[in-house]
């Protein structure tokens, strides 16, 4: 039943079509035009502020200032200190010198689409003329966009070309300008002296002369073993800024004549805006208007504080959907759904109901997990100024740079659309969404000629995300009696992201077919036996869900460890040694976990009410591996004592940043099982703020240590596999401490509260 | 009309009383370092020193703060040094996104006024803020190192 599917299998991490669809798509545009586009950005030309641009990714400006172009949005990944390594890797500068800047690129070059996310593949893999004709279909679409842990993965061999390019550019305008061969020139950061040192010339100097030189065409990259910057730790470069409070996240922007404006959305999914009775709330002070947007009402005034309390004291009515949604509603569909069988999709090897007959003992478990909202610390924003002439301006610290634009100019008559990229405060996934941009868009049209910021609320962020959604799982195995998996059916139910998102963002229809992210980390599972089916079932709902951090993953790295944990009791064998008795001998898996045993004592002691619980989990073409220490005391509550991580994420850029992302990842993940619950009751979202939506704080989070597996490998994600293991790493040292399984997420769902410290 | 003492000035403000501080400072100074969370109180993004208490200002009146000397994150600071909890962050490479931190910052740096040498149960009492980046296991450890600086201990 899964063969039909086959072509429309490869679909986009956000992009909705196939490989197929693009390529026809690609086909449609035409081979001359795709065959001219600038893919790899290693051309050289003049900029119009006068610099020079050697490569898409380096500005060299007359007076020495070298800036590195990061199309990937700095929400605390640290991909611009990530990124500029792979530059200087080449290029030989120094990336913390005080002339060298990083920062957001305001072109949407064809050199910045992020192929690797949409497509799914990295450009390592490239091969064929279908790969030829995909490529160039986003490059032509200029999809320039942040997500699927894929900056380093899509760029690791295009940034270390463009350095070296531009290095040797530069090096042959030395050579002209001092009259000395280039074999004999020496490169201090920014600067060329001849051997004697009597001669010198900086990059600022020999921009202009670059420009004439003959291009490198393929350069020789340096090998593993000669970095000198690839794998040092190097400390963030935006990392002043921030501890100064300087760093300019989107709501910080500050613009000549700037307007506030606060919202009041819709409550529920799909209600629209009736009729507004202004009660005299115009004449406040400080008011400048109050602008209808259909989905919400926006309050302007000169000061963010005045447009919240305005706004709130507006009469708004509200023409409500047919159908209000409800996520306990969404569940029981889902499970009715599976108990049916009425998969949206199905795959299977082997005769499974056989085997599961066969089996000489048989695990079953159910398991559910709840919708999700993504909490950035700096909520939703943008500031956008739509300018008399219908040029605009958007600054918006946003996933999505391409699809901004897109909205901005479907927002009215825009002859042009800027999309500066501010630093985020925290994206997860959000931000890859449009509607904090389109919300600002529109207020500006309506204020025309004044630039003004949309600030959301935390409970408007909170009430107004595009969820994870709650999934379910029923997993069936038969194992034998040495703890071997003979057989696996996992059946899982989910509403669609890519359904959600798709028509949503980029007015692209609904996948045919699931998507993967439902069944992403479970179809692949490493653990698949020989008889194995993995299903899926969705259901329509009103309740938008979107990508949060790891996607799919976060839900089927739950289910799947979880029952891992179970078939190995069920077999009456160490949870480690099943999943080693299971995984394929030379998987990053069983590496990762055979290092994580050795690292965090898996078999070292541990006191009375205390539980060590193990997880293993590959996303985003790395592997992340846990083991979680708590003690539960009687009234269950719970103190997440250690944890320790294990990572194979290929070749290491910045080993400390990957540290940090693993320990944020797991935090995020941990906070999520812990509390993290999204309930929708009469169309509404319940939850508003901190306080009915909690976080780990440093009293109750857990020391996290990270080792990462050395490997000269292409690098894998680290923004998202540090996410998935967590849940799973909980319920199982919960069940290690008290016996009890923990199936449905949050564990204080049942009665497990976290100790404050 | 008030009159706050902000970093050292005087400013005369055409406020309502009841506006947060939290806004005053962000919309009508532009000292945009002071961040906005929650606008409840409940994760401390928005930090700053109330006569050297930390104080959640998105909670906080305008009426209620006259007279008092209000210090925000862009006071710590001079154009060249860091102060010690500052070089401690930089140190340990504390900031994600960074967004929460000048809120912990401002947090950790009453605290070590008044506890030079904080216990663990006084660093999770003072800094109960929230980062969503996870940089708590950083925090703790740079939290300390801030502490030995501010001691004159400077060696690593």
């Amino acid at each position: 039943m899964s063969k039909k599917r086959s072509l429309t299998r490869r679909v986009f991490m956000i992009g909705g079509a196939s490989i197929a669809g693009v390529t026809i798509a690609g086909m449609g545009i035409g081979t001359g035009y795709l065959a001219s586009l600038d893919i790899k950005g290693l051309g050289a030309q003049k900029s119009n502020a006068g610099s020079v641009d050697l490569t898409a990714w380096i500005n060299v400006a007359p007076d020495n200032k070298i800036t590195i172009y990061v199309p990937f949005l700095e929400m605390g990944q640290g991909t611009y200190t990530g990124m500029a390594q792979l530059v200087a890797e080449e290029l030989g500068i120094d990336v913390a010198a005080a002339n060298v800047t990083v920062t957001h690129p305001i072109e949407e070059l064809s050199a910045y689409s992020n192929w690797t996310m949409f497509l799914n593949r990295r450009p390592e893999e490239e091969a064929g003329p279908v790969t030829w004709f995909s490529q160039r279909a986003v490059a032509a679409m200029r999809m320039v966009a942040t997500g699927g842990s894929t900056a380093i993965v899509g760029n690791w061999t295009s940034l270390r070309q463009a350095g070296a390019t531009a290095r040797e550019l530069l090096k042959a305008a030395a050579a002209q300008k001092l009259g000395v061969p280039a074999g004999e020139l020496v490169q201090k950061h920014t600067e060329f002296t001849s051997a004697d040192g009597s001669k010198t010339a900086t990059f600022g100097e020999l921009a202009e002369l670059a420009l004439e030189q003959t291009p490198p065409g393929e350069v020789e990259l340096r090998k593993p073993e000669d970095f000198k910057v690839i794998g040092k730790s190097l400390p963030r470069l935006d990392v002043e800024d921030k501890v100064r409070g300087a760093a300019q996240y989107g709501i910080d922007v500050r613009l000549p004549n700037m307007v506030y404006a606060a919202l009041q959305q819709a409550p529920v999914f799909g209600a629209k805006i009736k009729a507004i009775a202004e009660g005299g709330v115009r004449e406040r002070h400080g008011i400048i208007d109050i602008v209808n947007l259909d989905t919400a009402v926006a309050v302007v005034a000169d000061n963010t504080w005045r447009a919240k309390q305005a706004v709130e004291a507006l009469d708004i009515t509200y023409e409500w959907p047919e159908e209000f949604a409800d996520s306990a509603k969404v569940k029981a569909d889902l499970k009715r759904r599976i108990e049916a069988e009425d998969y949206t999709r199905s795959d299977s090897r082997r005769d499974v109901p056989l085997h599961l007959e066969q089996a000489a003992k048989t695990v079953e478990a159910f398991y559910e997990t709840p919708y999700l909202a993504h909490a950035t610390m700096e909520p939703m924003n943008t500031t956008a100024w739509w300018k008399e002439d219908d040029t605009v301006e958007i600054w918006s610290p946003t996933q999505s740079q391409t699809a901004t634009r897109w909205a901005a100019e479907a927002v009215g008559p825009a002859k042009e659309v800027k999309v500066h990229v501010t630093y985020a405060g925290g994206g997860f996934g959000r931000r890859a969404e449009t509607d904090f941009a389109i919300y600002a868009a529109k207020v500006a049209l309506a204020l025309k000629g004044r630039p003004v910021q949309v600030v959301w609320s935390r409970e408007e962020d909170m009430r107004h995300d595009d969820y994870r959604p709650g999934a379910i799982a029923k997993m069936r195995a038969g194992v034998n009696s040495s703890g071997k998996l003979e057989v696996l059916k996992a059946e899982i139910g989910s509403p669609s992201v890519f359904a959600s998102y798709l028509p949503r963002v980029l007015g692209m229809p609904a996948p045919a077919d699931q998507d993967e992210a439902t069944l992403e980390g479970i179809l692949k599972s490493p653990y698949k036996p020989a008889a194995w089916q993995v299903s899926a079932v969705d259901v329509d709902t009103s309740i938008p869900v979107g990508f949060w951090r790891s996607v799919g993953h976060s839900n089927n790295g739950f289910f799947m460890e979880c029952f891992a944990d179970e078939c190995a009791a069920g077999a009456g064998v160490d949870p480690a040694e099943f999943r080693l008795a299971n995984l394929p001998p030379s998987s990053p898996e069983a590496a990762v976990l055979k290092l994580l045993m050795e690292k965090a004592q898996w078999r070292g002691p541990l006191g009375n009410g205390k539980g060590r619980g193990l997880a293993v989990h590959t996303s985003f073409r790395s592997t992340v591996g846990a083991v979680l220490d708590v003690s539960v005391d009687e009234d269950k509550v719970v103190t997440l004592e250690r944890a320790v991580l294990a990572c194979d994420c290929g070749t290491v850029i910045n080993p400390q940043l990957v540290e940090a992302q693993m320990q944020g990842g797991f935090i995020f993940g941990l906070t999520a099982a812990a509390f993290g619950e999204i309930t929708v009751e009469q169309g509404k979202v319940t939850q508003g703020n901190f306080d009915e939506y909690e976080m780990l704080k440093l009293g109750s989070a857990p020391a996290v240590e990270v080792h990462l597996l050395p490997s000269t490998n292409l690098p894998g994600g680290v923004g998202e596999p540090g996410t998935p293991p967590a849940a799973p790493a909980l319920a199982n040292a919960i069940f290690a401490a008290t016996g009890e399984r923990v199936r449905t997420l949050p564990v204080s769902k049942s009665g497990y509260s976290i100790a404050e410290a | 009309m008030a009159r706050l003492t902000i970093n050292g000035k005087g400013h005369d403000l055409d406020v309502e009383g009841e506006m947060p501080l939290l806004w005053v400072l962000r919309d009508e100074l532009n000292l945009t370092g002071t961040k906005f969370g929650c606008g409840a109180g409940l994760c401390g993004a928005c930090t700053v020193s109330i006569d050297g208490e930390a104080t959640r200002s998105c909670i906080t009146s305008v009426e209620s703060v006259e007279g008092t000397d209000i210090r925000t994150i862009e006071t710590l600071a001079s154009a060249d040094t860091l102060n010690a909890v500052q070089q401690a962050w930089v140190e340990h490479q504390v900031p994600q996104c960074g967004y929460c931190q000048p809120g912990f910052i401002m947090a950790a740096s009453a605290l070590l006024e008044q506890t030079p040498e904080p216990s663990d149960e006084d660093i999770n009492e003072a800094l109960t803020n929230i980062c969503r980046c996870g940089t708590y296991d950083r925090i703790r450890k740079a939290l300390r190192r801030a502490a030995e600086l501010k001691k004159g201990g400077g060696q690593s």
